[in-house]
């Protein structure tokens, strides 16, 4: 997996192997008009992101995420410490060329249309108007805005404008792409094409830093990950690292008789105490239930809001054309694993076994309520037995999803 | 990295102001302004009032109109921008700061050309519409009179009614010998067009004035035996200066060395240490003050009196030998007569160099600008004609003030140099057409410093409070007069304690303020071309050239640098709102650092220090030099080397 962007990186930015960006005990205090500290937001953060790994910035709510990619953008000042982004800091012009941005709300021009918006900020990419034109109508296909680019963004939905704002992130084609709460406001499907994309993003070499308090955005794609808490990194490592267990083994299987499943476990018995041997019948999760049933209704309705995205941008694409239309971006993206280094393959199967282990609310209500105690040998340990939904309970939400956007 | 960001950031303010309509509401009010509301304006009347009013109203509307709503739009393109984090998106891209605050305001200064082009365009087209209209309107007044009737009206008018040699003066007879008539539509339509001819001779029009040079002569006409022939005699001014300060000299040092003694008595001096002699300083003073007044005094002349003054014809204007000139002339009675009938006599001459061709004696009414049409070159008696102006390009304009009263002549301006009001020449330097785009060009230069001042102001302070502060600005350079007053009596107070005015704290701040801002405002207020355009002057190239040296070259810069290393510095990700107590900049918070280590500064050397008994310049270096340095060094400190250490740990 050799890509000529991520060579050129290499020689003219970080200087130490493969870390795009470094911070270094980063402390940022918000003072008020005196100068007197008010709150200390982020507080001896140190963390490197490497050339083409998918990085995630976990915590809660105001736990110092948002701050410290606006320090990497230099968007704010660091009261402390050293941040380094292509071996630069934060305020190099000519490194932006290099990084695409989405912030966690929209802010982008509400007087402009989607397709006057991507052409403002390719200029200020310096593309010349053919470039932008190109791309312009590529990244509206991608993100499924293409029907409505003569609507200002002022009268879009939010999850609308997200994925406006995805599209200019992406004008410049990115060799470092900061997605703050990409997901926020979106609805699963677009939630799950940006998860796509980021994959997609990833495959091509290019490297992205996500932030996100949904933990299964994180769990879906990150590599990495800094977990906050009050402006402290509590947990920081591979996704791996931080999740499996490695005291415990899952094993998936056809549905067996009886008698054979007792034979299993009986097998099971001789090399493991009872009480610890868990069977339970495999249940699809929500998001996969979700996306299957729009991808069938998708195939007759129109809709006046965003459709759902389609390929992704061709300029975005990795070397080879892949063939879509009728397959799901999943599918898609699932053929490409093959290539894929291993990490990601684990995490590519996460995906696939029966149940995601996510029970969202619970953790962020945990995760907010006693953080140091957030360790990955409790995360797995907490949505045991929960899984199972009331149909009803599902139906609902589906209901709401499907009217909501 | 070109410009295309840049252009790209100015592109976008078009956008804005077009889907906010602020583009097109403003072209309607302009629109309204120019266009419709001088309809219902009242004139005097007059073609020329008319048209003065019409230019003057037209234009100071276009100004103000724009300016505000320029000052509006750029304070709110860039802090409402930083506010609704619009900015930050922007900030993310690969353009400087600066180039942001620049294309901003190329963003709205091109929307000000535009709209300035368009306002301006009708504005012209009003004003040569009322002026041909002058002559329709004289054709229909003459259009049922026989030929006659015309012929003799334009006699009257002073229209040539015979065909004459143009060089010579003489006129052309046909082979009978009977004068050639010329044709009567020629005659008609010169008839109808008088009004309009005399109002593009005086107001539409660039006329350009000659400068005077530094060569004056006082006059005296006299008489050597009654009734016998009038002599004159002429003095350098020089010369002049110099016998009369010998003759009020020692009156002066008499009076000054009374006041002297006086004021020792008055103190308590003993009798016997009084000293008795003025200093040699207080001898250079007074005769500096004694040639001030007797410069002055020059420009009074008394009957019989009279002053020679010369011009030197700029390079830039080479007249044909048929062409006329103007010269203006004003004079003030020095007791003033309220009776508007009162003429006084004046005795004219003009040459070249030092010599004189031409006298006449004409009769004025004071404290009015007169204008006589002055030729080029005259026929001489020889043949051929005599240029007004010598090899050397200068001319002479000589008068007399031919009886009655004492009158002021002020040809000195109110700094004592020559070129006063009270005699000018006027040349046609260029035409109307040129001098309202010169004109439009300094209202332009003023445009882009309103546009700079917003921006400044947004860069670092919320759209309310910049709006608020521009506005603030705005309406302290209108009433500059009375900012001037107070820098120059150094006190806001109009109270008075013992015989003396009042001062207080407010005093040392205010009246330096006061000083810095009529510095700051007053020069930009100075190139008013509006002023010029009605009374027909040249807005000329070197001054065009110098408002935006000025304009945009001093303030405009001063202002632009300081607005972009603010919002360099500044924090984006900070706003008001999110409770950043608005600006988050370090240099703007330098800036009021250091205005208050001013006011400081003031208040101890005007009340604290004087109660400690030290010297002047001890004092002086303590508040002027310490204190600043002190607190300089201070902030470089904390700024550069604390910062320092703490972003190396």
């Amino acid at each position: 997996m050799e890509f000529p962007e991520v060579t050129e990186a290499n020689s003219e930015g970080a200087t130490h192997s493969d870390d795009i960006v470094v911070v270094r005990s980063l402390e940022k205090v918000f003072c008020d008009f005196w100068g007197r500290p008010k709150a200390k937001a982020i507080n001896d953060v140190s963390f490197e992101v490497r050339k083409g790994e998918v990085f995630g910035l976990l915590g809660p709510n105001g736990s110092g995420k948002s701050t410290t990619i606006k320090v990497l953008l230099g968007l704010l000042n660091p009261t402390r410490g050293m941040v380094r982004i292509f071996g630069h800091s934060p305020r190099d012009v000519k490194t932006k060329q290099r990084i695409g941005y989405l912030p966690e709300e929209s802010y982008l021009y509400r007087y402009l249309n989607s397709a006057e918006t991507l052409d403002f900020f390719g200029g200020l990419f310096a593309l010349d108007s053919e470039e932008k034109k190109l791309r312009s109508e590529q990244l509206l296909e991608m993100v499924g805005l293409k029907g409505v680019q003569m609507r200002t963004v002022g009268e879009f939905s939010k999850g609308m404008q997200r994925r406006i704002g995805l599209a200019q992130a992406l004008i410049n084609d990115p060799d470092l792409v900061i997605l703050d709460e990409p997901t926020a406001g979106m609805d699963p499907i677009g939630c799950r094409e940006i998860k796509d994309l980021i994959k997609n993003l990833k495959a091509r070499g290019k490297t992205v830093i996500l932030s996100s308090h949904l933990l299964a955005d994180v769990e879906d794609v990150c590599d990495r990950a800094v977990i906050y808490y009050g402006g402290k990194v509590q947990q920081y490592g591979t996704l791996d690292e931080l999740l499996t267990e490695r005291d415990t083994v899952q094993f998936t299987m056809p549905a067996l008789s009886e008698a054979a499943q007792k034979e299993v476990l009986e097998a099971m018995g001789r090399h493991a105490d009872k009480d610890d041997i868990r069977v339970d019948n495999p249940s699809q999760n929500l998001e996969t239930l979700f996306l299957n049933v729009v991808e069938k209704a998708r195939a007759s309705d129109e809709t006046s809001g965003a459709t759902s995205g389609s390929e992704v941008a061709e300029f975005l694409r990795a070397d080879q054309p892949v063939p879509t239309q009728a397959e799901t971006m999943l599918n898609r993206l699932a053929d490409k694993e093959v290539e894929k280094p291993k990490a990601q393959m684990a995490d590519e199967q996460s995906v696939s076994v029966p149940e995601s282990k996510v029970d969202e609310a619970k953790l962020d209500s945990l995760s907010e309520a006693k953080p140091d105690s957030v360790s990955p040998k409790e995360l797995p340990e907490e949505k045991k037995g929960d899984v199972k939904k009331n149909l009803d309970e599902v139906d609902d939400k589906l209901s709401g999803l499907l009217g909501g956007d | 990295m070109g410009f295309k960001p840049l252009l790209a950031v100015a592109f976008l303010t078009w956008k804005a102001s077009i889907r906010y309509r602020f583009f097109w509401v403003m072209l309607c009010l302009l629109l309204f302004a120019v266009g419709g509301l001088p309809l219902i304006v009242k004139d005097d009347g007059s073609a020329e009032g008319m048209t003065q009013i019409l230019i003057t109203y037209t234009l100071s509307m276009i100004t103000a109109i724009m300016g505000a709503a320029t000052l509006w739009i750029s304070a709110g393109s860039l802090a409402n921008e930083i506010e609704n984090h619009q900015l930050q998106m922007v900030a993310t891209k690969p353009i400087s700061r600066w180039q942001i605050w620049l294309g901003k305001w190329v963003g709205v200064m091109s929307m000000n050309f535009v709209l300035l082009l368009f306002a301006g365009g009708v504005v012209y087209g009003v004003v040569e519409y009322r002026a041909n209209q002058l002559t329709r309107d004289g054709l229909n007044r003459i259009k049922d009179l026989t030929e006659n009737e015309i012929r003799q009206l334009a006699y009257n008018s002073g229209i040539a009614q015979v065909e004459s040699d143009p060089k010579t003066g003489r006129p052309k007879e046909d082979k009978e010998g009977n004068p050639i008539l010329v044709d009567i539509g020629l005659v008609r339509n010169k008839l109808a067009g008088l009004e309009e001819k005399k109002l593009r001779d005086k107001i539409l029009i660039a006329r350009a004035s000659i400068p005077m040079i530094n060569s004056v002569e006082r006059r005296q006409l006299y008489q050597t035996q009654t009734n016998g022939p009038l002599s004159s005699r002429s003095v350098p001014l020089e010369t002049w200066v110099e016998q009369m300060m010998k003759r009020y000299m020692p009156k002066r040092e008499a009076q000054l060395l009374q006041m002297k003694i006086e004021a020792q008595q008055e103190s308590g001096v003993n009798p016997g240490e009084i000293i008795q002699e003025l200093d040699s300083y207080e001898k250079v003073a007074a005769t500096n003050q004694i040639r001030q007044e007797i410069l002055g005094y020059s420009q009074i002349l008394g009957v019989a009196e009279g002053l020679s003054l010369q011009f030197k014809k700029p390079r830039g204007w080479n007249p044909d030998e048929l062409d006329e000139f103007a010269m203006r002339f004003y004079f003030e009675d020095t007791q003033v007569a309220y009776n508007d009938d009162d003429l006084y006599p004046f005795v004219f001459g003009f040459g070249p160099g030092k010599g004189q061709v031409v006298q006449d004696t004409v009769q004025f009414d004071a404290r009015t600008f007169h204008e006589i049409p002055m030729p080029v070159s005259l026929p001489s008696n020889e043949g051929g004609r005599i240029n007004m102006f010598d090899t050397n390009s200068l001319i002479s304009i000589f008068f007399y003030n031919g009886g009655r009263a004492s009158l002021k002549v002020p040809y000195l301006d109110s700094r004592g140099r020559v070129g006063g009001k009270g005699v000018e020449l006027l040349y046609k330097e260029a035409g109307f057409a040129v001098n309202y785009l010169r004109a439009l060009g300094i209202v332009f230069a003023w445009l882009g410093v309103f546009a700079a001042l917003g921006l400044f102001a947004g860069s670092f302070m919320s759209f309310g409070m910049s709006a608020f502060a521009c506005l603030g600005i705005l309406v302290i350079a209108g009433v500059l007069g009375l900012v001037e007053e107070v820098g120059e009596e150094g006190t806001i107070m109009q109270t008075y304690t013992d015989g003396k005015r009042d001062t207080s704290v407010i005093d040392t701040v205010l009246v330096p303020a006061s000083k810095i801002l009529v510095w700051l405002i007053k020069p930009i207020k100075e190139y008013s071309p509006i002023e010029k355009l009605t009374e027909g002057r040249s807005v000329t190239w070197k001054e065009l050239f110098y408002a935006y040296a000025y304009i945009w070259g001093l303030a405009g810069a001063v202002l632009g640098v300081l607005g972009s290393v603010i919002l360099s510095s500044r924090q984006l990700a900070i706003t008001s709102e999110s409770g950043g107590g608005g600006s988050d900049s370090w240099i703007s918070k330098e800036l009021l650092g250091f205005l208050m280590v001013l006011i400081i500064v003031l208040a101890l050397r005007t009340y604290f220090l004087p109660h400690l008994m030290l010297p002047e310049w001890a004092m002086n270096v303590v508040a002027y030099f310490l204190v600043p340095i002190a607190y300089i060094a201070y902030r470089i400190r904390r700024r550069f080397i604390l910062d320092a250490i703490n972003i190396s740990k």
